[in-house]
């Protein structure tokens, strides 16, 4: 009953508080174009469509702000020192969801708005014009801006003051962190991504692309747009990241919980796969630049690709792969030192596996795609078919995926090497770890997936040439690429499924024969212990050991 | 502060703004339109408007390059505003606003951005629709003149005149 009234309230106070949010949006949009600020000079048209929109804020306003307050002001009650149950629903999971819901929407919204804003600002600044579509609106930006950040910051005081009251647990304490490293996470891929897209334009601009016909727009809305996305992912990376440490840092029941969660250790994980994938991508592009005259692909795309053009292809590319090696050393390292920190040799362990495999499946992916794709050409040249016929696309798919292959294999082999080396080491602590099993079911998984689709696409050809369709095109070049993906996603899947086998294996001898047998006849029940905030589990679990009758037991699991 | 107290002040904040917004708006009046000089491109488009608006069609015609005049012809010119009024205007109730932005060029070719606001719809289901135009306008002799087909500020019909 308490979660559907809970859910009712909440539900309530988002909805009438988005009400709320428009009309205070129109309201503020309104007064910037009475006082003049984010408009062009009026020229002509209806002068009184401010005050059309102004009936239209002030009646969102009328029915959001009385419906809002009432709802918001019951959910607030309850959650009041001294209330009834007032831990019970400061630490429901219906609260948390709400704010973590309210605070993602909140931060999008002004996000976006501020990075519109940023951009105007920034290019008046460097010049340059805007696309077509893009309307200006400085003063509907503003106005999101202000409403959406208001009640962001509204709703994290709110978030905080819950955390103040005690400690919470359960979804009370991980959904909100849902949010904060969520927003980490966007915040240092959009940062690291728009350096890129940044690095892009200055190379651009330098080293001018032969043959370029160049948008109007390019240079300065680019540079403005790569800044401002620059400026406010930044701000929220770092905002949520030092808050986050903040919490890890704290003495209080708020450090203990914060310190050991799954996932502060899944946003290092996160942002440590997207590193590695985009520096090899980036040094894969460095080196195809410098192959493609090497195998004659310069002429490829119609324009002769010129020795300015490699340059900037080979400059852009690995500059931009530096920040995102950096993040890779900074996350990866920054995973270790907090597992040393703990003191815990299992969390240690943990660290290590997931930087190792995280890097190992990234490689792996590269890898197998490069290597699926250039197996496909060795079919298609050795069985006559006509991909390769003529100087054209094939020279460029050729510097394309060699590299790839050569890049991603040799990560994966470099992890690789140091995963096999660890389990030769210690061969079933490796072999039972959930990491190592995760990475290789989803190596399975990935195989599987990419041996069904290249499979269909083989027996397609198949039954259509058995039936007499009319397919079309050269057979040999068609099957090419899914006989390349079919066969190096068998491989990849022979090996690990025997790895896997392996360690299932290991694992199984390795369980003494009476544990199996005396869990086979033993009737288990689990069960959760939960008790007030501040309750001494440890007594309360004691006493009940000293009342078991004869035969039963209470383990920990 | 308690929560009871922070929703209080937070309702009072919004109706104070509500109120302020209001008095401005009211205090402020209607937003006359910005005068430009008549000979300014600024000008030209805002004369353009207003011929259109006040459905001069021979007004609005004579903003026209020569260029555009020699694809174009007045009896042409009419019947598309005929056809553009039938069919493309909008709904009972919208209102449109234009801004100018800003105006980029030299003495000879001048470009105008503009923006255009345009509240579609009725009552709660309104909502504001904005876009924007560029407008060519090119110097002859003394006076700058539209050197593109326009239906308001929509480009000619297709097939085009040019």
């Amino acid at each position: 009953m308490q979660t559907v009234k809970r859910l009712y309230l909440y539900l309530m106070s988002g909805i009438t508080l988005g009400v709320l949010a428009v009309g205070l949006r129109t309201v503020l949009l309104v007064l910037f174009d009475a006082i003049g600020l984010g408009r062009g000079d009026f020229i002509g048209g209806d002068p009184n469509a401010d005050r059309q929109q102004l009936s239209l804020a002030a009646a969102l306003i009328g029915v959001g702000l009385p419906v809002w307050a009432i709802h918001w002001w019951l959910a607030e009650r309850g959650v009041r020192p001294g209330a009834t149950h007032s831990d019970a629903e400061r630490g429901s999971a219906v609260r948390a969801l709400y704010l973590t819901v309210a605070l993602a929407v909140l931060l999008t919204f002004a996000a976006a708005a501020g990075i519109e804003l940023l951009r105007g600002v920034l290019q008046g600044i460097l010049g340059g014009d805007s696309p077509e579509f893009l309307v200006p609106d400085a003063g509907g930006n503003l106005a999101t801006l202000l409403v959406a950040g208001i009640a962001w910051a509204y709703h994290v005081s709110i978030r905080r003051r819950d955390m103040r009251a005690g400690p919470l647990a359960g979804a009370a304490a991980w959904l909100p962190r849902v949010y904060l490293y969520g927003a980490a996470l966007a915040g240092i891929l959009a940062l690291l991504q728009s350096v890129r897209n940044l690095v892009e334009v200055i190379g651009d601009t330098l080293l001018v692309p032969a043959g370029a016909v160049r948008e109007p727009f390019a240079g300065g809305f680019q540079a403005a747009s790569s800044l401002s996305v620059i400026g406010v992912s930044g701000v929220i990376w770092l905002g949520h990241w030092w808050y986050a440490g903040r919490l890890v840092r704290d003495a209080s029941w708020r450090g203990d919980s914060e310190r050991p969660a799954r996932l502060r250790v899944a946003y290092y994980v996160g942002v440590v796969l997207f590193a590695v994938f985009s520096v090899i991508q980036l040094s894969a592009a460095a080196i195809s630049a410098v192959l493609v005259p090497l195998v004659g692909a310069s002429s490829s795309f119609g324009e002769r690709v010129t020795g300015t053009d490699m340059a900037r292809v080979v400059g852009v590319s690995l500059v931009s792969a530096v920040p995102w090696a950096i993040a890779w050393w900074f996350h990866r390292a920054g995973l270790s030192n907090e597992a040393t920190a703990s003191g815990d040799p299992g969390r240690v362990t943990t660290a290590i596996r997931l930087d190792l495999h995280a890097a190992a499946l990234v490689g792996l992916g590269f890898g197998a795609v490069g290597f699926g794709w250039l197996l496909g050409m060795a079919v298609d040249v050795l069985f006559g078919g006509n991909r390769t016929l003529g100087d054209g696309f094939w020279r460029s798919e050729l510097a394309m995926f060699v590299p790839m292959a050569l890049i991603g294999s040799g990560v994966w082999l470099w992890r690789w090497w140091r995963i096999q080396a660890r389990q030769a080491a210690n061969a079933v602590a490796e072999a039972s770890s959930t990491v190592r099993r995760t990475y290789l079911l989803i190596i399975l998984a990935a195989s599987v997936i990419a041996s069904l689709s290249s499979a269909a696409l083989v027996l397609y050809r198949f039954f259509g040439a058995i039936l007499g369709a009319n397919l079309g095109g050269n057979t040999v070049a068609e099957l090419s690429t899914p006989i390349g993906v079919l066969v190096v996603a068998g491989i990849v899947a022979l090996y690990h499924g025997q790895v896997l086998r392996r360690d299932l294996a290991l694992r199984a001898a390795e369980i003494p024969p009476e544990e199996a047998t005396a869990g086979a006849a033993e009737a288990q029940r689990r069960l959760v212990l939960t008790g007030p905030p501040g309750s001494d589990l440890g007594t309360a679990l004691a006493d009940i050991r000293a009342d078991l009758p004869p035969g039963y037991r209470l383990d920990e699991g | 502060m308690t929560s009871s107290r922070s929703i209080v002040l937070i309702g009072a904040g919004i109706l104070a703004l509500l109120v302020l917004v209001v008095a401005v708006v009211l205090v402020a009046g209607s937003r006359e339109p910005q005068r430009y000089p008549p000979g300014s491109p600024q000008g030209v488009v805002q004369r353009y408007l207003a011929a259109w608006d006040s459905r001069d069609t021979s007004a609005a015609y004579a903003f026209f390059s020569t260029r555009v005049k020699a694809a174009w012809s007045e009896a042409d010119y009419r019947a598309a505003t005929d056809e553009y009024d039938t069919y493309g205007r909008l709904p009972d109730g919208s209102a449109r606003r234009v801004f100018i932005d800003e105006v980029t060029g030299g003495s000879s070719r001048v470009t105008v951005r503009l923006t255009v606001e345009e509240l579609i719809g009725e009552g709660l289901n309104t909502s504001v629709y904005r876009s924007t135009r560029t407008i060519a306008l090119v110097r002859q002799g003394a006076d700058w003149r539209i050197d593109e087909p326009l239906l308001w500020l929509d480009p000619g019909p297709y097939p085009g005149p040019m």
